[in-house]
């Protein structure tokens, strides 16, 4: 396939991707889409909201829609990392067996992440990094594509444990997953109470995942928009050359280099998706708020002021966009 | 790639066409804001700003403006990022520019699409030639600048009184305006940054009285002090065309007695070749001192304003400097005179010679007297009194130096001295003789004030009529000189048909005796008393008694007083 003719797949398999999810997954768009972004860049998915909102049917779908293995992982604290990545089994036969815990899945589900230990977090947020998980001293490779999706209840924290900065930063994305409207919800409760359930067919292979991740990465970033997207990076941080005001007054830690990464991959994904061969600046502001949202550590002030990430964002976006000037003033 | 570029030329071009717009209203703007400062920084009388120039300025900024506009440079990267930015590309056109030849996986897929999307676009839509904020200001600029050139210079708004001042005022403005072009002009400047300063300074009052800053009196006592400036600066260029002037004849000279060897025989054959001449004629042209334009300055300006009294004033003082110019031009006229009666000239050097006579002699003309004057002295000299009045003082001159040298006069001298005196007394008596001579007199006086005769000449004049500074005659006139107070303790007997008396008294206890002599005469030089002591002292005497018994003298002194006046009374009876 020539560039014009994968871009053309691609942009049609992730429409009928979009489509079959669609069919069962009401409203949400936002939310199935930056899944499926982060799906192409080959990234994780940090879902958050309240709990029935249909964050378990959404990947549940997504795998069907892909005919590719899912499973789900109920987070509690008293589970333990090898309930997780699975364990070593003494056999019958006389010898130990490696035994595959749920992590050895393509998409994975990490229910409610923020209620098990940190030692089993960070045996999930092993494997999400590396793609391998290492038991008894023997490294297992995870199949590909994976993908894990972890969802957090932004209440009821009591007995949690919040997520590390080090580790939220392993996933692409953060998705609010928000309460649906009236009309979206009179929509999801006609089509589960009522007559069948639609079924979803398979659109895509695990091959075409890949296929579509390397058809991404072709994607043509010039350097202006390079600079744009790194420009919000650097604003992010209070104590950078160049701090955006919202940053210096809100952020204690800003993005890591991860975060460029992902808001250009997220803006290939974008970029391709609306059909071009280049990221545009448009992407990359798509891309700040779910890039950017769990990677930014807020201070005190913030919290006292009822400042949110989202909200940082946006001026840094702003402050960004104020210096980005037409270069022909007429 | 090709198809790309062209087509961001095209919006290149737009972007020049459209700058060049910009440039030149931003220009008329800046211009015309700049103007408006400067006229009324003009207004304000801080400095000169001539009306038209605004205009020009504003129309040079508006052109300066477009042209730099025009000439910006445009590169292809910045367009296509302005387009994508415009037309709403996402950039698309500055990818494909950046990714063109980069080999990459959608480096063609990326040009065409860039190519597709631009095509779309036309140029005029993304720039447009708009009439916005910067042309409305820019007009509003140009509206201020006519309104402060013109609106406020015109007089709709005035009644006709104060139109007709503003005429008067306008017409004097003229006037001085005209002397600072003369100064402007002016060649040979003993100080041209102080000329400057002065055509600045008269400017600058011009305006103060073309917009009414000034009432008259300050007006006259500016143009008084600018006046006397113009004097000083006068001055000093004559003093420098002079020192120029005796430089180069003292060059001259030496050069030529060299030439001669020292031989002081041909230094009687000393003359200023061809060469010469002619770089003195230029020193006289240079030094200005045939035009003299400074000479006229605060006579025109004191003239626009109706005062012209201290331009004559400038001109007396500088009549010495005038004086001894005229000397050197006679001098330099005398050896061109004598070269060209030697007859051994070409028809050629003889022409430039004539020329360089005649260029001189109407400078020499310049520099003398007036005719006024010369009649004004004429008819003094002719009148019969004043001759006679020489002849009497000659005589007495010829008596005072007989005297000094120790020779008494004889009884024949005496005698017709007193004769002439007595004659010029009767004459004098006749009114209309006095008033002839109080004409005449009054008539130098007037030339002196107007400069016409210096004060060296006024002083001799008056001399040679017995009016000496001193009261006490001049050179001429000087037949009678201190005979008086205290120099001999006798009374002189001059024989004289007045009384002649003597008073003795005693004027300090310590210094002794004094004698005053005192001689009743015909007053010659009008300093003494033709009255007799003792016909005033009565009054005197009265006076003095008057003011012991007021206590208008202090106790100590009052019987001093009375001592002395019972003194002179006793002295006048004793004798």
């Amino acid at each position: 396939m020539n560039g014009l003719e994968s871009a053309e797949w691609f942009r049609k398999t992730w429409t009928n991707l979009r489509a079959e999810i669609g069919k069962v997954v009401v409203g949400q768009e936002e939310v199935v889409e930056g899944v499926l972004v982060a799906l192409a860049a080959n990234g994780h998915v940090l879902l958050e909201g309240m709990p029935g909102l249909g964050k378990t049917l959404l990947i549940r779908t997504l795998a069907q829609a892909v005919d590719l293995d899912y499973s789900r992982i109920q987070f509690t604290p008293d589970m333990m990392p090898a309930d997780v990545t699975g364990t070593n089994v003494f056999t019958q036969s006389g010898g130990f067996e490696f035994r595959r815990g749920p992590i050895f899945a393509n998409f994975v589900l990490a229910d409610e992440i923020n209620r098990a230990t940190p030692k089993t977090q960070s045996s999930l947020l092993e494997a999400m990094q590396e793609r391998q998980v290492s038991i008894g001293g023997t490294p297992h490779q995870l199949v590909e594509p994976f993908m894990v999706m972890a969802t957090q209840n932004p209440v009821e924290q009591e007995g949690t444990y919040p997520l590390p900065e080090a580790q939220l930063d392993r996933f692409f994305f953060k998705l609010i997953v928000p309460n649906p409207s009236k009309a979206v919800l009179a929509e999801v409760v006609n089509r589960t109470t009522q007559g069948e359930m639609a079924t979803v067919s398979k659109v895509a292979s695990a091959d075409d995942l890949i296929q579509a991740r390397r058809i991404t990465r072709e994607v043509s970033v010039s350097p202006e928009v390079l600079d744009y997207a790194l420009s919000m990076i650097v604003a992010s941080h209070p104590d950078s050359e160049k701090p955006s005001d919202i940053a210096r007054k809100y952020v204690r830690y800003g993005s890591s280099p991860r975060g460029a990464q992902s808001i250009i991959s997220a803006g290939k994904v974008y970029a391709m998706l609306e059909g071009r061969f280049n990221v545009s600046k448009e992407n990359i502001q798509k891309a700040a708020k779910p890039v950017l949202r769990h990677r930014l550590i807020l201070n005190y002030e913030s919290e006292a002021d009822g400042v949110t990430a989202d909200q940082v964002v946006d001026g840094i976006v702003d402050a960004v966009n104020a210096g980005d000037k037409d270069p022909i003033k007429v | 790639m090709k198809l790309l570029q062209q087509q961001l030329k095209r919006f290149g071009r737009r972007v020049r066409l459209v700058r060049m717009w910009r440039g030149a209203w931003l220009g008329l703007l800046g211009g015309a804001a700049l103007a408006v400062a400067l006229v009324a920084a003009d207004y304000l009388l801080l400095l000169t700003f001539p009306p038209f120039a605004s205009l020009i300025l504003a129309g040079v900024s508006l052109v300066v403006g477009g042209v730099i506009g025009f000439f910006l440079p445009v590169s292809e990267l910045s367009v296509a990022q302005s387009v994508d930015r415009r037309a709403g590309l996402e950039d698309r056109t500055a990818s494909a520019l950046h990714k063109a030849d980069s080999g990459e996986f959608f480096a063609g897929e990326l040009e065409v699409d860039a190519q597709k999307h631009l095509g779309d676009v036309q140029p005029k839509r993304l720039y447009p030639i708009r009439f916005g904020a910067q042309q409305m200001s820019a007009c509003a600029a140009l509206a201020v600048l006519v309104t402060a050139v013109y609106v406020v210079d015109n007089d709709l708004l005035l009644t006709p009184g104060q139109k007709a001042a503003k005429a008067e005022l306008k017409e004097a403005t003229a006037q001085v305006e005209r002397v600072v072009r003369e100064l402007e002009i002016g060649e040979g400047a003993a100080d041209k940054r102080a000329e400057k300063k002065l055509a600045a300074e008269l400017r600058k009052f011009g305006k103060e009285l073309e917009r009414g800053r000034l009432d008259r009196e300050e007006a006259m006592q500016k143009a008084q002090k600018l006046a006397e400036d113009a004097k000083k600066l006068s001055e000093q260029r004559l003093e420098k065309a002079q020192e120029k002037m005796e430089q180069f004849q003292a060059k001259g000279m030496q050069e030529k007695f060299e030439e001669a060897g020292g031989d002081l025989e041909m230094l009687k054959d000393l003359q200023l070749d061809k060469m010469q001449m002619e770089a003195l004629n230029d020193l006289m042209r240079e030094s200005g001192a045939d035009k003299m334009p400074s000479n006229e300055l605060d006579q025109n300006m004191m003239k626009a304003l109706g005062a012209d009294n201290s331009a004559s004033e400038m001109a007396r003082l500088s009549e010495a400097q005038k004086q001894k110019l005229a000397e050197q031009m006679a001098q330099a006229q005398r050896e061109i005179q004598q070269k060209l009666s030697e007859g051994n000239l070409s028809e050629e050097q003889r022409k430039a010679l004539e020329q360089q006579a005649k260029t001189m002699e109407e400078l020499a003309k310049k520099l003398e007297m007036s005719e006024d004057v010369q009649k004004a002295l004429k008819e003094l000299q002719e009148m019969k009194e004043f001759k006679e009045m020489q002849e009497l003082m000659e005589q007495m001159e010829k008596a005072q130096q007989q005297m000094q040298e120790g020779e008494p006069l004889t009884d024949e001298q005496i005698q017709q001295m007193q004769e002439q005196m007595e004659q010029l007394a009767e004459q004098m008596k006749d009114p209309a003789a006095k008033e002839a001579m109080r004409q005449a007199m009054k008539e130098m006086i007037e030339q002196m004030k107007q400069g016409n005769i210096d004060a060296q000449t006024m002083q001799q004049m008056m001399s040679m009529m017995g009016m000496g500074p001193d009261g006490s005659g001049g050179k001429q006139g000087g037949a009678y000189q201190g005979e008086g107070e205290n120099e001999k303790g006798d009374p002189m007997e001059l024989e004289g048909k007045g009384k002649i008396t003597a008073i003795r008294g005693e004027r300090d206890e310590k210094r002794g005796q004094d004698a005053y002599s005192e001689i009743k005469a015909p007053t010659m030089v009008g300093s003494r008393t033709s009255v007799p002591y003792d016909k005033v002292l009565p009054g005197y005497k009265k006076t003095a008694e008057s003011a012991v018994s007021n206590n208008k003298v202090k106790g100590k002194h009052r019987d001093r007083v009375r001592e002395y006046f019972d003194q002179l009374s006793g002295g006048g009876k004793d004798k």
